[in-house]
């Protein structure tokens, strides 16, 4: 070996470079960091470690004897129910054919869902590795959940009130599911922002919607009724009781005025009897006759008295 | 290069090919069967490096849970009502020498399998409900859940002996009246809306008749309560004041009749009234007889 061209000593001298440099490189790829919200699990061999790694710069073994991957574990992942992947925006008309569920009185009604889950806590390693879809498991176990509940109520409750009660519900029946399956899934939420009835029938529960508005309308309108009609009536009672009491007041008061005019009279009477009756009836046929048609009739010579004349005017 | 040089080289290749295959690594999400000429002779079912001889094949079967569903298919209930159920298995391998015998690994196959099984299991469990129990109101008589049980238990027996598939899960993801009974479907809702429009309607209006009778009957009573008040005081007033005026004109009853007549003269009588006087009567006999009757009377 002592005659070593110079050409093969250069290449000799690149090729040990670059094979440190190439471990060096390969070393590195042991090196990584981990953000704050994420999480790192390690298959070492192929064996998941069971404690993942959170945030902080690390080393492990290099490519390939440790391979890595990453989960995000606050990130809160979504799926909808009702709606097709192309028309995933919330809102927007669900396609018909997979909304439709039915409610335990046999009616068929259109629901949309949104379901927000994430990693759980402790089982960034079964999320990852123990299903190939856990996005799929999500949406399927979650559209169980949704038809088994509203399996079980009526269309009124599922369109009316009963929307957030039915979301508490898919939400547990959803984990208890997810759990069962070992997914490592946590459900967050779950909201229903559609439910409608099919369009076919729309205006149909739409009637119902205004009848029962007409109920209350009805209602109120014969308590206005009322509250116009007793107060009236009141008004209307104060008025007879106290046109009573006028009158009471009156009649007695008169009563009592012509008692004392006439004892006033009856005293001046009984003292001149003859006189004052006279008095009183001449003054007053003075004051009668005037006023009428008065016809004289002389019984001493006719014997009889000539009616013809005697007639009221027209 | 020189012919041995080529030799060396052809071996340190073998070699390390050999040495390669002596090494087998099973990793997290997947089984492994080692196979020796193609008869499987060992199954790997945890992850790890593992030994084997370097002739032997290794064949991975993917080992995670997995959720097929295999789109809507009718089924019926016992009392003749089709439904449309969408299906979803939840499976994995559980045993992988016999999901390699059975359905050669592949994981068409197995799906078409499960498809038939849980089908088949499925609609024989809706066939034995009505469609009263499947959905219902009364939470006795939902029998949903039990039947997604049973099917799942009689599934897992099932594909575990047959095709070494662990079924986790079967359920119904979706339940609801095929296309095509939709319309029939809608007219009984609509019938039924209809229904429920009117009864709100005539409830309303009866309510409301009622109120409004409730309303007049108050009225009634007050003004009657109010009429009864009104004339009991009226005839207090008429009874003292004939109390008063009897007082009065029984202390000479004669000169009340002579005022009060005269009186009732000056009210009777008026322009319209045509009275006949005899001319011997009292007021005019002045005129008719002079003054000769005057003092005698």
């Amino acid at each position: 070996m002592a005659e070593v061209p110079e050409t093969t000593q250069r290449r000799r001298r690149h090729l040990r470079t670059g094979v440190i440099i190439g471990g060096v490189a390969w070393l590195l790829t042991g090196i990584y960091a981990v953000r704050t919200n994420e999480h790192v699990v390690i298959r070492r061999l192929g064996r998941a470690l069971k404690a993942p790694v959170a945030s902080g710069l690390h080393c492990c073994f290099p490519w390939p004897i440790d391979r890595r991957t990453r989960v995000r574990m606050d990130e809160p992942r979504r799926v909808i129910v009702g709606a097709t992947a192309a028309d995933q925006t919330v809102g927007t008309t669900p396609s018909p054919s997979l909304s439709r569920f039915l409610s335990g009185d046999e009616n068929v009604v259109q629901v949309q869902m949104v379901v927000q889950y994430s990693v759980s806590a402790a089982e960034p390693v079964r999320f990852l590795f123990h299903s190939q879809d856990p996005r799929k498991l999500v949406q399927v176990a979650a559209q169980r959940a949704l038809t088994n509940v509203l399996a079980g109520v009526e269309v009124d409750d599922v369109l009316a009130h009963e929307k957030a009660a039915i979301a508490i519900k898919v939400t547990e029946q959803t984990q208890v599911v997810l759990d069962r399956l070992e997914s490592g899934v946590t459900v967050i939420s779950v909201t229903i922002p559609s439910v409608e009835p099919p369009m076919e029938v729309a205006r149909d529960f739409q009637d119902v919607a205004s009848a029962r508005e007409d109920y209350h309308r009805f209602m109120n309108e014969a308590d206005a009724y009322a509250a116009e009609v007793i107060p009236q009536a009141n008004g209307e009672a104060a008025r007879l009781i106290s046109g009573a009491e006028g009158y009471k007041l009156k009649v007695v008061n008169e009563a009592q005025g012509d008692a004392s005019y006439f004892n006033d009279l009856r005293h001046e009477y009984a003292r001149a009897k003859e006189v004052t009756s006279a008095r009183i009836y001449i003054e007053t046929m003075e004051r009668l006759l005037p006023k009428m048609r008065v016809v004289l009739a002389d019984e001493g010579e006719s014997g009889a008295i000539d009616l013809s004349i005697v007639r009221n005017e027209p | 290069m020189s012919r041995s040089k080529w030799i060396r080289l052809g071996l340190a290749v073998v070699v390390a090919v050999a040495i390669a295959r002596l090494f087998c690594v099973v990793d997290e999400t997947e089984y492994a069967v080692i196979t020796r000429f193609g008869a499987p002779v060992h199954e790997i079912m945890t992850p790890g490096l593992y030994l084997k001889a370097p002739w032997d094949n290794t064949v991975r079967i993917d080992a995670r849970l997995r959720a097929y569903d295999p789109g809507p298919a009718p089924a019926n209930t016992r009392d003749k009502k089709v439904l449309q159920v969408d299906n979803y298995v939840c499976w994995r391998v559980a045993e992988p020498k016999r999901f390699i015998q059975t359905v050669q690994a592949d994981e068409t196959m197995a799906k078409q399998r499960l498809l038939d099984l849980v089908r088949s299991e499925m609609n024989a469990e809706l066939g034995k409900l009505d469609l009263s129990n499947v959905i219902a109101i009364d939470p006795d008589e939902l029998m949903l859940e039990e039947v997604t049980q049973n099917v799942t238990q009689r599934c897992a027996k099932a594909a575990l002996a047959n095709f070494g598939i662990e079924i986790l899960d079967v359920g119904i993801k979706r339940l609801v009246f095929p296309e095509q009974n939709l319309e029939s479907v809608y007219a009984r809702m609509r019938a039924e809306r209809q229904r429920m429009a009117k009864k709100y309607r005539a409830e309303g209006q009866e309510e409301a008749e009622r109120i409004r009778a409730e309303a007049d009957k108050e009225r009634d009573r007050i003004l009657s309560e109010a009429y009864r008040l009104a004339e009991t005081t009226k005839g207090e007033g008429e009874a003292e004041a004939t109390r008063t005026y009897a007082a009065a004109h029984s202390a000479d009853p004669g000169f009340y009749k002579m005022v009060r007549t005269l009186q009732a003269y000056e009210t009777m009588f008026g322009k319209d009234t045509t009275v006949v006087l005899s001319a011997d009567s009292e007021l005019l006999r002045l005129l008719t007889e002079g003054r000769a009757g005057v003092g005698s009377n």
